[in-house]
């Protein structure tokens, strides 16, 4: 019955989901100041993405009414084949199936939200160049995750690269860049190249997977087929080395996806404008590598276990690593970036301990609230005019709605608001799976960590930008007109609806589920993995975990408080020596608290071992410092001596080699002027003295005149000839033309062609 | 009537127009611009695209497009067959006659040429004021050796066409060349003369011993007979021999490492329309004559030594990268870079498979039509700043927006990204080469990164960045021809990466033949 009130109906029109940004994007940049004088073009691109978001939320909605109401199993591939060469046959289209369904979605809303917040953000500094990119971008991402192959994944994914490349580096004219950034430019180049160094593992990886294919006689880049064929014909591969194919597309999305050891493109991605953050942090690029992992899971399923605990392990250091350097970072964009990258590491977990749903649950959620987080900094950056927490504070009264928002957003990361849901799913599958896997219990050690840090930096970061007195009063901030605070608004919302969509289908601490078909958790592993049994994880673990979870996020916003809040209206500066002094008028007992903390903090800051963390934490681990010297040891050693090689090696040799050609016709010439030339004088003086002999005879042979008269035609036709002899190398050029046309008709005589 | 003069019947075919047509207006395109300076090149242009017109009609009857009516089809060209052929006895004794034809292999060649042509004529128009008659009977007279150069069937005609090539291009760089451009002219002659020596060395030999095989017992000279028994050369040392002379002729021409040098040097100081033909289509003779001589003549010679031909493809990729990153002058710059993907070429034929011998065409086709925009871009960035040189150039974006962009894209499409032409040879190159020898797989994918850094590098110093003062004075492309010129090579950019099947589809009975041939 629900089979036949819900078709596909939408499905057909999916292949435009992508394609009307893109058309969008080439009318925006040839006639988009025509269009839309004031705003750029951004018109166009408001409506481009409007349609796409329009149009995904009723390919996906269908989707998603039809996985609840028929538990269907969906996969619907619409393709035209794009080319055939030999065995390799690429397709074009879409795959509809809930993965792509549920990812796209997100992006189109939140691209969608972006270009609205920008019409306002980008009011002074849009052009469209800069809706024209966006556009493409967003269209890009959607190209991934409608892709039903490899193939167009990757073109999807490169597409994205260069995106990324171009809004990063938007700003590129910039004459002055506040100290410690990097310059636009030269952070979208960083961008590029590292994720293009990923780029390259996971090109290997789908050759050598589709080569696997081959070698089974059904040679094909589409995901379905793969996976059937993997399933099927499980016994003919052999999983260690889908270990190394699974490597090297993990490689993909480590470069993309901005995991330890290729993160650090992300936090220099901040030079581009905010919007263009927001869509990379949240919906774009990021979020690509692990819709990438998610995408082939079956190939990290049938490989060896090695390939996930690797997976896991990653996804370990870079959550911890990056938490812990947000705990230092001055910039509100800093905190943000190294946040993505520690959740990154959360959703890089939970795909290394088998659960692909989680992942992709936390990709979604992260979406929603990084989006609201990122266009709140905007926000906060556009009022305030300073993206430098220092400067700020106070901001509350001034930018009420935003303060709102924004706290919204910190709740939800710090896992309290949707953010929850998913960060304790993945916490609690990577203690179920350290049970089998005791390496795991260190990634476990990790996140909890992080979960702790998560709420701490967050907090730090609300608790300097919005309460108390302002730092930096001669900023007049004010709060952002309605094109920006809607989005905001429509984020939040979606924000808070979905954590109670997710509370009202399972209550978390006891673990009820009150309306079964809300219960989104337990959907998303029914859909993203319905082969595979449901996880079956203890339920006093669960409540355990979820309590701690909680209990966790609160000590980490309550140590916030305790350190960065100014209670009764404190003034807040920044002292020289890195830290923040807290000046109070009154008392009370919680100040009191407040204050002994800061101290105890201050004196471990300032002990030798607390001053080179600090300073390692700011420097990101040195990471950053190691790859500029070894990229400066391969472009000014390795590459100069390829140079100098060039210079001298190559072409002396050709030089020398002609040298000695040059040498052996100077030997020829001594031959030919004393040895050939003494021979022919030699013949010659000998006729000179028989010419003698037969003098006589032959001037009363042969006539004078007939002497004198060929005399003076040689004369003649020397004086002709001469003229020819102009010294205009383009004359000669012109008898060599001529010559050669002449050949080539004389050529046709004798062929007999043209007739004589 | 006209079905006989196209299919050539007569004796002569639409295939002696293309290759006659523009050497038989060279001298008419003189006297005029003699007579009135500023019609040479109306002249010369009209004749180049009469050429692409003729050259699209070939295409249209080799593909038996249903636009032309069924009696100019050619019908269903059997494997390892030329089409449209012209067969004239020349000289009898030797084996030798004027034959031209076309093939899956050579047709997007001559499409190309076509192509480029017209588009370097228009480059000139606003760059070239000196000489002007002489100068575009020189490019018409280039126009023929090309076009002779993938049209003909015969090896003599082949050699005299190839030779051909020589001599105007010579004269473009002498006279209206850049500095050094008397040291420049000489260097590339003598060095690619002496690699022809050596090829028609190779081709004497291949006629010496193709008398071993052929019915007649005589030596032959003919694409056709040469093919027919290609599979019985075999691999005795005098093919080997002969097959290294050959190759040292494509190389040289190509160019490879460590035979390029002269290429870097004749692209700074040839004249920017120069440079385009030089990239876009000389090189590919190289290319062209290294697939026509290991697929169709002696496939088994190559299978002996591909792993020499994938060697200096590697070598080349990567070294052409590396000493790109160095680089001052822009052209020099683009010029390595072409080093770099000629060897992706030589990487395809190497695999001896049909997605490697595909993706090695299509790149000859993709870089025949991306590195002369990347070269017209240089030459009128040099033009309009008073200088190449990649320091001096930083934040010209804001005087040459539409050039600053296009070079982005430019860049991009060569560097390889997919949704343009450079991608699809990238990747059907390497999964032959996957497929083939995984280690040079995993080392030539590295070649990727170095390109993407070079360009990148590249356009950070010179689009980005604060405006260098100096380049005050610097203005935007402003004339029709310029606008024609980069949206024409853009568009095609664009259009070969997005419907990559359209050229595939040309070359299928090629690919299958030369996968055939192992």
């Amino acid at each position: 019955m629900v089979e036949e009130v819900v078709h596909l109906i939408f499905s057909d029109f999916a292949v435009f989901i992508p394609i009307i940004p893109i058309v969008a994007s080439f009318i925006v940049l040839f006639a988009g100041k025509y269009v839309d004088k004031k705003a750029y073009g951004n018109l166009i691109a408001l409506i481009a993405t409007g349609a796409s978001f329009i149009l995904t939320l009723l390919v996906s909605g269908e989707i998603i009414l039809r996985l609840l109401l028929d538990h269907a199993h969906i996969e619907q591939k619409i393709a035209a084949t794009w080319f055939h060469v030999g065995d390799v046959k690429i397709e074009i289209g879409v795959l509809l199936d809930p993965l792509a369904a549920v990812v796209s979605l997100m992006v189109a809303l939140i691209a969608f939200l972006v270009v609205v917040y920008s019409r306002s953000y980008m009011s002074h500094e849009g052009s469209p160049r800069y809706y024209a990119e966006i556009n493409l971008f967003a269209a890009a991402m959607l190209t991934l995750c409608l892709s039903p192959n490899f193939i167009q994944l990757f073109v999807g994914w490169e597409l994205m690269g260069v995106c990324s490349y171009l809004l990063i580096g938007y700003f590129y004219d910039k004459e002055v860049v506040p100290e410690g950034q990097p310059h636009p430019a030269s952070a979208a180049k960083k961008a590029f190249l590292t994720t293009k160094v990923g780029d390259i593992f996971l090109f290997a990886g789908i050759i050598l997977l589709y080569l696997e294919t081959l070698n089974f006689g059904q040679p094909t880049f589409d995901f379905i087929e793969v996976r059937d064929l993997l399933e099927a014909q499980a016994i003919h591969f052999d999983p260690m080395w889908f270990v190394f194919i699974a490597l090297l597309i993990f490689g993909g999305a480590v470069g993309k996806s901005a995991q330890f050891p290729l993160h650090v493109w992300l936090p220099d991605a901040m030079a581009g404008p905010t919007t263009v953050s927001c869509l990379i942090h949240s919906a774009t690029m990021v979020k690509a590598g692990i819709f990438l992992i998610a995408r082939s899971y079956f190939v990290f399923e049938f490989a060896d276990s090695d390939a996930m605990l690797i997976v896991a392990l990653i996804g370990g250091i870079t959550a911890i690593m990056s938490g812990t350097i947000a705990l230092v970072q001055t910039d509100i964009k800093g905190v943000l970036a190294f946040s993505t990258i520690s959740q990154l590491g959360y959703m890089t977990i939970g795909l290394g301990v088998g659960g692909m749903a989680v992942a992709i649950f936390h990709v979604i959620n992260h979406g929603v609230f990084k989006a609201l987080l990122f266009l709140s900094a905007g926000s906060v950056i556009h009022g305030a005019g300073t993206q430098d927490i220092r400067e700020m504070g106070g901001l509350r009264e001034k930018m009420p709605q935003t303060s709102i928002v924004m706290l919204i957003g910190s709740l939800s990361l710090a896992g309290i608001g949707n953010g929850f849901f998913s960060k304790d799913a993945i916490i609690l599958h990577t203690l179920d799976h350290a049970l089998h896997e005791p390496l795991v219990m260190l990634v476990w050690l990790s996140a909890v960590i992080t979960a702790f840090l998560t709420a701490f930096y967050i907090f730090r970061l609300w608790f300097l930008v919005f309460p108390g007195q302002s730092r930096k009063p001669e900023h007049h901030a004010h709060e952002s007109d309605s094109w920006m605070t809607r989005p905001l608004w429509t984020l939040a919302i979606v924000s808070l609806v979905l954590a109670g969509i997710y509370f009202l289908g399972n209550i978390p601490v006891l673990n009820i589920e009150l309306i079964p078909l809300l219960n989104i958790e337990h959907h998303m592993f029914e859909w993203l993995e319905p082969l595979k049994p449901a996880p079956d994880i203890d339920k006093g673990l669960t409540v355990l975990t979820q309590l701690s979870s909680l209990i966790i996020a609160l000590c980490g916003i309550g140590l916030a408080y305790i350190v960065y809040y100014p209670r009764k209206n404190a003034t807040v500066t920044f002292s020289a020596d890195g830290t923040f002094k807290f000046e109070v008028s009154e008392k009370d007992s919680i100040v009191g608290i407040q204050e002994t903390s800061r101290s105890v903090i201050r004196s471990i800051k300032l002990t030798f071992i607390g001053r080179g963390i600090q300073r390692l934490l700011e420097k990101g681990y040195y990471i950053d410092d190691l790859y500029l010297g070894l990229v400066h040891v391969i472009y000014a050693y390795y590459c100069e001596l390829m140079n100098w090689l060039e210079k001298n090696i190559f072409d002396n040799a050709v030089r020398f080699t002609g040298r000695i050609g040059y040498e052996l016709c100077g030997f020829s010439r001594w031959w030919d002027d004393t040895v050939v030339d003494g021979l022919v004088r030699l013949t010659g003086r000998a006729s000179v003295a028989l010419c003698g002999l037969a003098k006589a005879t032959d001037e009363r042979v042969i006539d004078h005149g007939i002497i004198r008269g060929s005399a003076k035609g040689v004369m003649k036709t020397g004086g002709y000839i001469r003229r020819v002899q102009t010294g205009v190398v383009e004359n000669y050029a012109l008898y060599s033309l001529m010559g050669a046309i002449t050949i080539i008709i004389i050529g046709l005589f004798i062929a007999g062609v043209l007739p004589l | 009537m006209i079905t006989q003069i196209l299919f050539g019947e007569n004796g002569f075919g639409v295939l002696t127009l293309i290759f006659l047509l523009p050497i038989l207006a060279a001298l008419p395109t003189w006297f005029i611009g003699r007579v009135r300076e500023g019609l040479a090149r109306y002249l010369a242009l009209l004749v180049s695209l009469i050429t692409f017109a003729i050259a699209i009609l070939v295409w249209m009857m080799y593909d038996n497009n249903p636009l032309l009516p069924s009696s100019l089809h050619v019908g269903h060209a059997a494997s390892g067959e030329w089409v449209l052929v012209e067969n004239i006895q020349w000289i009898k004794s030797l084996g030798m006659s004027y034959s031209l034809g076309i093939d899956g292999l050579s047709l997007p060649l001559v499409l190309l040429s076509g192509f480029v042509f017209f588009i370097a004529i228009l480059a000139s128009f606003k760059d070239i004021h000196e000489r002007e008659p002489a100068y575009y009977a020189m490019i018409l007279l280039l126009e023929t050796g090309v076009m002779g150069t993938f049209l003909a069937t015969d090896f003599v005609i082949f050699y005299v066409a190839w030779e051909l090539v020589l001599v105007p291009m010579f004269f473009l760089i002498g006279i209206w060349g850049g500095p050094r451009r008397e040291y420049a002219a000489i260097y590339f002659f003598i060095y690619t003369h002496v690699a022809s020596m050596v090829m028609l060395l190779g081709i004497i030999g291949i006629w010496l011993e193709s008398a071993k095989y052929t019915d007649s017992g005589m030596g032959t000279f003919s694409f056709s007979e040469l093919t027919g028994i290609s599979q019985q050369f075999g691999n005795g040392a005098f093919v080997l021999l002969i097959f290294l002379a050959l190759l040292f002729g494509f190389i040289v021409k190509v160019p490879s490492v460590p035979f390029h040098t002269w290429l870097p040097l004749a692209h700074v100081e040839a004249p920017t329309p120069g440079s385009m033909i030089l990239a876009g289509l000389l090189l590919k003779m190289g290319g062209y004559g290294l697939m026509r001589m290991s697929g169709w003549f002696l496939p088994d010679a190559l299978t002996e030594f591909a792993w020499l031909v994938a060697i200096i493809g590697i070598v080349s990729l990567l070294y052409g990268a590396w000493v790109a990153l160095r680089q001052v002058d822009m052209k020099s710059l683009v010029a390595y870079s072409s080093v770099g993907h000629m060897g992706i070429v030589l990487l395809g034929v190497a695999t001896q498979t049909q997605e490697g011998f595909a993706g090695a065409q299509y790149m000859q086709i993709a870089h025949g039509i991306i590195s002369p925009l990347l070269f017209f871009l240089a030459g009128t960035i040099g033009h309009s700043a008073h200088t190449r040189d990649i320091p001096k150039l930083r934040g010209f974006a804001k005087n040459m927006p539409i050039t600053a962009a296009v070079l982005v894209f430019a860049s991009f499409a060569s560097a390889g990204l997919p949704g343009l032409a450079g991608f699809w040879s990238e990747l059907l190159v390497f999964v032959a080469l996957f497929k083939w020898a995984q280690i040079l797989a995993f080392i030539g994918i590295f070649g990727i990164v170095f390109t993407a850094a070079y360009y990148l590098w590249m356009l950070q110093r010179t689009v980005f960045g604060d405006k260098n003062p100096e380049l005050a004075h610097a203005h935007d492309v402003s004339h029709w021809s310029q606008y024609a010129v980069l949206g024409l090579l853009s568009l095609f950019t664009l259009v070969l990466g997005l419907f990559p099947d359209w050229l595939l589809k040309l070359m299928t009975e090629a690919t299958a033949f030369f996968a055939s041939q192992f």
